[in-house]
């Protein structure tokens, strides 16, 4: 639970009663093995834009759920609002109506301090340009969310050094960004989204920048820290190659959710993966 | 986010834009140099007239007064027109006097000539004569005893150094006081014990003074060598005087003014009233003719009035003010603070010209964090996302500002010394207006204008400095720093 105060404004035994099937069922599914823990959930969440005199309805009443430790993927057009509705998740911007749930906690209730709170704790963030610090090293830019969360100096060097050893960037620590190319900056940048152990990882359009087998590579890298962790990954891209990595793929289309598909045949075996690159060339 | 962090990123984002930090550093150096090297004029010439003042051994916190009824003296050295309308220095007056703001007390001040005698001594004494009140606001301090009070009869209260001028009317041997420079003061041996031995006062002048030998005024051919001390002191009317207190040594350098005898003034007013009279009797007496001038028994001017200030902050306001009321008012050294006041206009004006450098810098400041945050603000959004809490932003441009105020305040003050060094050892023309007049040869123990310095650093002086540049930091960063907070992490991450 997130350590704010969250039931000041919810009638909470009544929250509770109403939640009593959602809670029974859960129990039930868990003991079948089935893993549905409800990390996210969104009800009627809607987003408008005013340019001036103009509305754009960016999200248009989307309702849906992240469970936990499974891997998601908004794909969609330019414009259809998927980075709208991923800032929203990151606590970025505010819905203009409806509701998102973070375990049990509406987010759009939270001021701001509470809103970096959350980030320090539970979120990371893979951007498409990487958006390194210049004047920090490799190794300083994965320290930095832990500097943020005050984890003494020792304990954070070791752990973002293990982190960068686990994007194949060991031996990069004392590199300036600006001494990397895109793909190494983006595992750094991978890095320091994962450094925190984050309960979700929110990634908009990683791959955007890079090249189509580093592109892969990267895809490898992400999803198999975030499987390897049992940790919820969601991936915003306009690419269904992309699409195939995620466990559940949303598609959006002008603002509104279009279809959910799961995977069945999800890749996760990167031999497998790299042997469908060479068919395709 | 912990300080020593913070620090680390800001020391960074300081190093990584060099030449911008060296010339905002520029301008605190110089603004807080100068601050401190024209502070350090300042107080280098204040410290050379508190020097003059004490070398003076002046009590600056006393005021004396007369009436202007014959002008004042002016500073070139002459003396004015009298005022059309004098006020008397009266009662009244002083009463106004002591409600001044920082006024401790007032009173007239008058002196009598009376006679002391105890034993084989006597003495021919001017007593003054205060307010009861007054005596214990006038800076002494009581060895014993106690100082005088309201209904005090014949009640004195003797200087430390009073009990000198006894002598033995039969001898021809001087009273001590007239060479009391060879004297080991501190170690006196004591004529009279003046507290416990019993001394008779008299206003009357039947006393022979100890420059006749022994002999009465006027009767050179009789021998009274071998006669009776009570031969020589044959007052009319006698009283029982009490010496009610004896005073502290005031002031090493000045010794006669611890052989001052203080006595209410109304007391020693009607005994100066007696005196006259017996005088009148006498030479009615020896002559034949009765003085056409009566005394006065009541006096309701007086000629001499002393205020007391609390501190000498206030002696040259109080002074002024009782000069424009119409009286001469007077306070030891008062050229000196003249040429101070003059002195103090053109350091205000320097400090000033100084402090507006440091404005400069402050702006200087303001302006380079402003653009760091412009420049900055992907980094500040990047960092939003990640996890900053808005506290961990402002902090770090605020503390980027104060650092340039604390690294610009140590190299500003390393400036200052070399300056002031450079200052006080060679010989720089345009300041010799700034030194304290030369006067070592007219007040002892005042020190040699050649040796004293033209700047004076002291370690709280650079300590406030320190803390003036810090705080010029902080409150140049405070604005930069938030509009960092303010901003919104998505549209900072997006502008380029
Ligand atoms: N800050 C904004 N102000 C105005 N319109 C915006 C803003 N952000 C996004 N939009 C609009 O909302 C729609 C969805 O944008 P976005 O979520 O960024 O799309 P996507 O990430 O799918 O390309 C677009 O039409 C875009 O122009
Ligand atoms: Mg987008």
């Amino acid at each position: 639970m997130l350590p704010i105060n969250h039931f000041d404004t919810i009638n909470k035994p009544l929250l509770t009663l109403l939640l009593l099937p959602y809670s029974l069922l859960k129990i039930l599914l868990y003991e079948g093995g089935i893993n549905l823990e409800v990390l996210f959930d969104l009800k009627n969440v809607r987003k408008v834009y005013r340019m001036g005199e103009e509305k754009i309805m960016a999200l248009d009443d989307v309702s849906l759920t992240f469970e936990k430790g499974k891997i998601y993927c908004l794909l969609g057009t330019s414009g259809s609002g998927k980075s709208t509705l991923l800032n929203m998740l990151a606590g970025l911007e505010k819905p203009t109506s409806g509701t998102i749930i973070f375990k049990g906690q509406p987010l759009e209730k939270l001021s701001e301090s509470q809103l970096a709170l959350y980030r320090q704790k539970y979120v990371g963030f893979v951007f498409q340009s990487y958006n390194l610090l210049p004047t920090l090293s490799a190794l300083e830019n994965v320290t930095l969310p832990l500097i943020f969360r005050k984890i003494p100096k020792r304990k954070r060097i070791v752990a973002a050094k293990a982190m960068l050893k686990a994007v194949g960037l060991a031996n990069r620590a004392k590199h300036k960004p600006m001494e990397l190319s895109g793909g190494q900056q983006q595992r750094v940048s991978i890095a320091r989204a994962f450094v925190n152990q984050p309960q979700v990882i929110f990634a908009d359009e990683p791959t955007g920048n890079l090249d189509t087998k580093t592109t892969y590579e990267m895809m490898d890298l992400i999803t198999g820290i975030a499987r390897e962790r049992n940790q919820t990954l969601v991936i915003v891209t306009h690419d269904t190659e992309i699409s195939v990595y995620a466990d559940r793929v949303i598609s959006i289309r002008d603002g509104m959710v279009e279809s959910i598909t799961d995977n069945v045949n999800t890749v996760t075996d990167t031999e497998e993966k790299r042997s469908d690159i060479d068919e395709e060339n | 986010m912990s300080i020593l962090d913070v620090v680390g990123l800001c020391v960074r984002s300081l190093i990584k834009r060099k030449l911008r930090t060296f010339l905002t550093l520029l301008g605190v150096i110089i603004g807080t140099a100068s601050i401190v090297l024209m502070m350090s004029l300042g107080m280098a010439t204040q410290a050379q007239f508190d020097d003059l003042m004490e070398g003076m051994g002046a009590d600056m916190t006393v005021i004396s007064v007369r009436s202007a009824q014959w002008g004042r003296p002016t500073a070139g050295g002459g003396w004015s027109q009298p005022d059309d309308f004098v006020p008397d220095l009266d009662d009244a007056a002083i009463n106004a006097f002591e409600q001044l703001p920082g006024v401790l007390v007032a009173s007239p001040i008058i002196q009598g000539n009376v006679f002391f005698r105890s034993g084989r001594y006597v003495m021919d004494a001017w007593v003054q004569g205060v307010r009861p009140a007054a005596l214990a606001q006038m800076g002494y301090t009581l060895q014993h005893g106690r100082f005088l009070e309201e209904g005090d009869e014949f009640a004195v209260v003797f200087g430390a150094l009073a009990e000198l001028e006894f002598y033995v009317p039969t001898s021809s041997d001087m009273p001590r006081h007239w060479n009391m420079w060879a004297m080991d003061l501190d170690n006196i041996e004591h004529y009279v014990d003046v507290i416990n031995d019993q001394i008779r006062l008299s206003y009357d002048r039947r006393l022979a003074p100890w420059w006749s030998g022994g002999r009465l005024f006027g009767d050179e051919d009789e021998d009274y060598a071998g006669m009776d001390a009570d031969e020589f002191f044959r007052p009319i009317t006698t009283f029982d005087l009490d010496v009610v207190g004896v005073l502290n040594r005031v002031d090493e350098t000045q010794p006669w003014r611890d052989r001052q005898i203080y006595m209410d003034i109304y007391v020693l007013q009607e005994l100066d009233w007696l005196r006259r009279e017996a005088q009148r009797e006498d030479e009615q007496e020896w002559w034949g003719i009765f003085s056409p001038i009566p005394g006065v028994r009541e006096r309701v001017t007086y000629d001499n009035a002393f205020v007391r200030v609390s501190s000498i902050d206030h002696t040259h306001r109080v002074a002024s003010i009782i000069n424009e009321m119409g009286f001469w008012a007077e306070f030891p050294g008062d050229w000196i603070d003249v040429q101070r006041r003059q002195q103090e206009g053109i350091r205000v004006l320097l400090i000033a010209i100084a402090a507006i450098s440091l404005l400069v810098a402050a702006i200087n400041i303001a302006n380079t964090m402003i653009t760091s945050v412009t420049e900055r603000t992907k980094e500040i959004g990047v960092m939003k996302v990640i996890g900053a809490a808005i506290k961990d932003i402002r902090r770090m441009f605020l503390l980027e500002a104060v650092m340039i105020g604390i690294l610009g305040g140590i190299f500003g003050i390393g400036l200052s010394l070399i300056g002031s060094y450079m200052l006080n050892n060679f010989d720089i023309e345009f300041l010799e207006g700034l030194r304290p007049p030369d006067v070592g040869n007219m007040v002892s123990g005042a020190p040699d204008a050649a040796e004293a310095v033209v700047s004076l650093i002291t370690p709280s002086l650079l300590l406030l400095a320190l803390g003036v540049a810090a705080g010029v930091g902080l409150v140049a960063g405070y604005f930069p720093a938030r509009r960092a907070t303010k901003l919104s992490a998505l549209a900072a991450i997006r502008s380029d």
